[in-house]
């Protein structure tokens, strides 16, 4: 049964959603659906890095701003 | 009685009316009133009109009946003949013209209104109205004791077939009656007798089986112990196209309109009650046999219909559900509803309806000249009337419950959902909108706040790192120094601004200690370097475990000049679980005091100690972070798990001071005192909110923040302007001696805990010259987004918790994430700048609370709170409690709070915690535990009988406990899992322990119970209901005393003095007469007091 999906922002931030239902604006799908548990298990593995995209570039850049 | 008469026992249905004619003698719940046009007649002839009504009162004996109270049973008595009917006759003519319809409409409600004395005929008035002289109106009412829906129109055709054969001097076109309604009553009562009793109360046993006891419809108040019957109307009616595309739907669906629009309004019922198994009760004519047909009576039933709407179904298989349960119903129609109620429900209760709260009808004749007089059997009627190509609705509600306002969005609301399904029959019923399209705009706009543009503009979503912070753009005050700088974003940045600004203003004050602002931000800077040293970069998290102290300003603010997130860690916590935070939180660096060495758990975290020097340089160190970048890392431990770290921002947070000085305007002149352990995010405005400021920061010795004697002191001492409690500590503030010399606090600001109005009241009467302000907000979005002064809280059942801040949007939304409408409880959500970045390393629960936000900037997040909030009509939020909290005691939904909330109106009652315990004595059920100053062995019975009187019989707690002092955990919370066991503290007063009587007059009232309930031995303080008695018992026992002791006791008092000692002493009180004489008496014999 897949009721549920994962879905991710341009900061790669995750979350889920209902499957068949429109994203809201900004959110894509990332490739997997399922139970909702098993969304939520999926992300817990390839969600390694929570510091929102445009933070982990700036800072992997170079440190100080 | 004439000798004429005859007497019949009365229907089950005629029972209950008069029973509730004789508990509510001021109100006329079961009138009927019609007002008659007469329009094909006029001008109408009065005296031929009153011989018509003789005619019509000769064929039916209904229209001859009274009713009795009779060996322990209602008879109804019907008199061979009766006076010819006299019309009152009112004239209008003399009233301006544009006056005489209102003026005929207010005596029409008011005939309505009036009540009928059972036991006195006619059981109906008729008044005729000359509203000119061709126009000649009828305003007749009865009793529904002996009239129905259908009576109406047999009178209505009789009537006017009576006056037209008298104008044409004939006999009347009528057909012989073969019955009459008392021997359908006498055929009833033996029909429902035996196998065919019980099968028919088997069916309904099973088909009712787990129903809700109270649909818990929200109210604009809350349910009051006894309902008071008043009602109002609102009235509505369908396009002539909708109205047709609902009929072709019905015929779609093979179905009827009745069954295509009880579906509709069920699910209405559903989304505002949260419940998918509703109860709705219909009324069915009752006239099975033909030979009743033609006769005027109360032959009409009720049925409950059961609708489930569970498991989402579409419209169209909702409907197919409710064609079933309908029909399934009509296949059990005879059982009358008293029967069923007896059966299913005898436990007394005054204040819901029984078996449903809410009807639905849909009338096959005209229902136009149905008069309106000021009262609801139900919370809520739907009654449908289909006449002239149009679809007109009647929503009947009681005004104990709603507002006209909230009736009309219900119908609206009807509306919109019934406008979907017609155009969509396959669309999920949940999935049904309740809302146009404006209103949910609408909706959603009262959810944001004004000026959201300015602070949450494109490119400002949460986790953008952009352009500088727009919170401040929210700020309204003139620019001070600060204000130019303060585009870093940051919290350190906007403390070295203001240490730039104001080097030598006191910054800490501790004891004798002070340290200015150039002090501070030096000490900071040589840490901050120091820590930059030992390697911790942007992002890092550091953890600080330190008493309150200059030492731990420094330290906090030392990490965040650093670029790292802090990790607040509270020495009083257990090391187990110290230890946890340490590891979890991956802290390399643990920033403590070299005395709390040996409490600290031992890993990998290298400690430093904040007592040390730092041989480095005093200046700012370069900023490394943004206002993106992690300022503080915060444990929350949720009702379930391990605790999780929350990560907010420096944007966040720094939005929420922002929000504040605009609100409050903190100056160099103010003084906020820091009391909330740094493991509670509330601590954190406490810290940089003066510091950001010029302000004072006084934190307050360690421990000192359960002391509320020192905190008095402090305040005094060094005139604190601002400060914070949590309610519960706040409650034993407001219990300290002194307070009222306080003078120097401006502002007081609450959160953490529900606030009450009395606690509030308390405050404004203890401490006039401050504000009393009321938070909300969780730690996963920076602190607080909802405030809201408290003024004006006598009289309300709860506080708001007010409007979003400026930056952040609140939604009450339904599980689709659609906004729920305004009134109605939802899951609230919170969007905007102060949504915080997560769970640290827990990916899961961080993606499963934070959701994408159909209602914000691209890409942005709502934090899902897990609480039950509602929208007011005028904007401001209603916190509900815990969604998981929804608790549940013998089928109700409870609400502990408020049944706190009543206890604490008792002025013995310095506090009152309710709480759901499994080991509550006769089960699972509701605890009280109570501070209380009255005399202890009262507790109990004073505070039931209190509660009695304000509260429906469920929520009454099951044991109350005596407490001196509530736990509290360590944020000064309450800590309900802390508190004792109710069989703990020897309370005797729990069971029904056989007493004494201990008067002659009490044993005569058990002696008399005794036989009345048939029981062999009842004691002074057994309870009436307790021992089986019911509604009918309870009038005969008002009988047994009028008998016995020549008095007349009040039906109601009944309900409310239930034990026999209680009883004894009204009984005593109504034979003297005079309260004077009792209390004599009551003074010579203090023994005999017991029970008041």
């Amino acid at each position: 049964m897949s009721d549920v999906k994962v879905v991710l922002n341009d900061e790669e931030q995750y979350s889920i959603w209902p499957v068949g239902r429109e994203n809201p604006a900004g959110w894509y799908d990332a490739g997997f659906s399922g139970t909702r548990d098993e969304c939520l298990a999926h992300i817990e593995r390839v969600w390694t890095d929570m510091r929102p995209r445009s933070l982990r570039e700036a800072m992997d850049g170079g440190g100080a701003r | 009685m004439s000798p004429s008469s005859d007497v019949f026992p009365a229907s089950s249905g005629q029972e209950r009316m008069w029973f509730l004619a004789r508990f509510e003698p001021d109100l006329a719940v079961y009138n009927i009133g019609m007002l008659m046009p007469m329009s094909a007649r006029q001008p109408v002839e009065p005296r031929r009109l009153e011989r018509a009504i003789d005619m019509v009162v000769r064929r039916h004996e209904a229209l001859r009946t009274t009713f009795e109270f009779r060996d322990g049973q209602v008879v109804q008595i019907v008199t061979g003949s009766a006076p010819p009917a006299r019309l009152v006759e009112t004239d209008l003519t003399h009233l301006p013209a544009a006056e005489r319809e209102p003026e005929l409409k207010r005596l029409a409600r008011a005939d309505a209104a009036a009540p009928f004395a059972m036991d006195r005929a006619p059981l109906w008035r008729a008044r005729h109205v000359r509203l000119a002289d061709d126009d000649l109106r009828l305003i007749i009412v009865f009793d529904h004791t002996v009239f129905d829906g259908v009576s109406s129109m047999i009178f209505i055709d009789e009537l006017e077939e009576c006056y037209d054969a008298i104008g044409e001097d004939r006999a009347p076109k009528l057909a012989e009656l073969q019955i009459q309604f008392a021997d359908f009553a006498v055929w009833q009562r033996g029909r429902l007798t035996g196998e065919f009793l019980e099968t028919e109360l088997a069916h309904w046993r099973e088909r009712l089986a787990g129903i809700p006891a109270d649909l818990g419809l929200p109210g604009d108040r809350p349910r009051p112990a006894r309902r008071t019957y008043r009602g109002e109307a609102c009235l509505g009616v369908y396009s002539p196209e909708l109205s047709s595309r609902l009929e072709r739907l019905a015929k779609d669906l093979n179905t009827t309109l009745f069954t295509v629009m009880l579906t509709a309004y069920a699910a209405v019922l559903s989304r505002w009650s949260g419940v998918d198994d509703i109860v709705v009760g219909t009324p069915i004519a009752g006239r099975l046999l033909p030979e009743t047909e033609p006769v005027i009576g109360m032959f009409v039933n009720a049925v409950p219909l059961r609708v489930d709407l569970s498991g989402s179904p579409g419209f169209r298989e909702a409907v197919a559900r409710v064609r079933t349960t309908v029909a399934e119903a009509l296949d059990h129609q005879e059982l009358p509803f008293e029967r069923l109620v007896e059966d299913l429900q005898p436990t007394r209760d005054l204040s819901v309806p029984p078996l449903y709260q809410v009807m639905f009808n849909l009338a096959s004749g005209t229902n136009e000249g149905q008069i309106a007089n000021g009262t609801a059997k139900v919370d809520i009627q739907l009654d449908l009337n289909m006449r002239d190509g149009r679809l007109h609705t009647r929503l009947e509600y009681a005004t104990d419950l709603f507002d006209h306002e909230t009736i009309e969005r219900f119908d609206a609301q009807l509306r919109t959902l019934v406008e979907a399904a017609v155009a969509d029959p396959d669309r999920a019923v949940r999935a049904l909108p309740l809302l146009t399209a404006g209103e949910r705009e609408r909706v959603l706009a009262l959810g944001a706040a004004e000026g959201l543009d300015a602070a949450e503009g494109p490119g400002a979503a949460e986790g953008t790192p952009s352009t500088p912070v727009e919170a401040q753009a929210a700020e309204g005050t003139p620019s001070t120094p600060v204000e130019a700088q303060a585009a870093e974003g940051t919290l350190s940045a906007l403390v070295e601004a203001q240490a730039a600004a104001t080097p030598g203003a006191p910054a800490v004050v501790f004891g004798d200690v002070t340290l200015t602002y150039a002090e501070l931000n030096a000490r900071a800077n040589r840490l901050a370097r120091w820590l930059r040293k030992i390697r911790v970069g942007r992002g890092d998290p550091v953890a600080v475990c330190a008493e309150r102290s200059p030492e731990l300003v420094v330290a906090l603010l030392a990490v965040l000049k650093a670029g790292g997130a802090y990790v607040p860690l509270d020495p009083e916590y257990p090391r187990h679980r110290l230890a946890f935070m340490l590891a979890d939180s991956g802290a390399r660096v643990l920033l403590t005091q070299r005395h709390l060495r040996d409490a600290l758990p031992g890993g990998a975290a290298k400690p430093v100690f904040l007592e040390d020097d730092f041989d480095e340089p005093s200046g700012d160190p370069d900023p490394v972070a943004g206002p993106d970048d992690a300022a503080y890392l915060i444990y929350t431990s949720g009702s379930t798990g391990r605790p999780k770290a929350v990560v907010n921002s420096h944007r966040g947070i720094v939005n929420r001071l922002a929000w504040m000085q605009d609100r409050f305007g903190l100056t160099p002149a103010d003084v906020v005192m820091q009391k909330t352990p740094t493991s509670f995010d509330v601590s954190v405005w406490e810290f940089f909110w003066p510091l950001t400021r010029g302000a004072v920061l006084l934190p307050v010795r360690p421990g000192g923040h359960r002391d509320p004697n020192h905190q008095r002191d402090l305040i005094k001492q060094h005139g604190v302007t601002t400060m914070h409690f949590v309610p519960s500590m706040l409650a034993l503030f407001l219990e300290e001696a002194g307070i009222e010399s306080c003078t120097s606090l401006k502002r007081v600001v609450c959160s953490g805990e529900e606030l009450t109005p009395r606690m509030a009241a308390r405050f404004l009467e203890r401490l006039p010259g401050a504000e009393l302000h009321n938070l909300y907000g969780p730690t996963e979005a920076a602190v607080d987004v909802t405030a809201w002064k408290c003024e004006d809280v006598e009289g309300r059942a709860t506080l708001p918790i007010g409007r979003p801040m400026p930056g952040c949007r609140l939604h009450v939304l339904d599980e689709r994430l659609e906004p729920m409408p305004v009134g109605v409880p939802g899951h609230l959500h919170i969007g905007g700048v102060q949504v915080a970045r997560g769970y640290a390393g827990r990916p899961g629960l961080t993606a499963e609370r934070f959701v994408p936000d159909p209602y914000g900037p691209p890409g942005s997040r709502l934090y899902a709170t897990g609480d039950l909030a509602r929208l007011r009509p005028d904007g401001e939020l209603e916190f509900l409690g815990r969604i998981d909290d929804q608790v549940k005691v013998h089928g109700w939904r409870v609400e502990p709070g408020e049944v706190e909330a009543v206890l604490a109106e008792d002025p013995r009652v310095r506090r009152a915690v309710v709480a759901l315990r499994n080991d509550a004595p006769g089960g699972r059920g509701l605890v009280a535990y109570v501070d209380w100053t009255g005399e202890p062995a009262e507790l109990a019975q004073a505070m039931r009988a209190t509660l009695a009187r304000k509260l429906p019989p469920p929520l009454l707690p099951q044991a109350f406990v005596q407490v001196t002092e509530f736990p509290l955990g360590p944020s000064g919370k309450l800590d309900r899992a802390a508190l004792p066991p109710p069989t703990g503290s020897g309370r005797a007063d729990l069971g029904t322990a056989y007493a004494e009587p201990g008067t002659p007059l009490e044993a005569e009232l058990c002696a008399l119970w005794g036989e009345l309930l048939g029981r062999d031995r009842v004691g002074a303080h057994d309870d009436f209901f307790e021992l089986g008695g019911h509604s009918l018992l309870a009038v005969s026992l008002v009988t047994r005393y009028r008998e016995i002791y020549g008095i007349e006791m009040d039906l109601r008092d009944c309900f409310e003095l239930t034990t026999v000692a209680e009883q004894a002493l009204a009984v005593l009180e109504l034979q003297l007469g005079d309260a004077a004489e009792l209390e004599a008496l009551l003074a010579e014999d203090p023994v005999e007091g017991a029970g008041t």
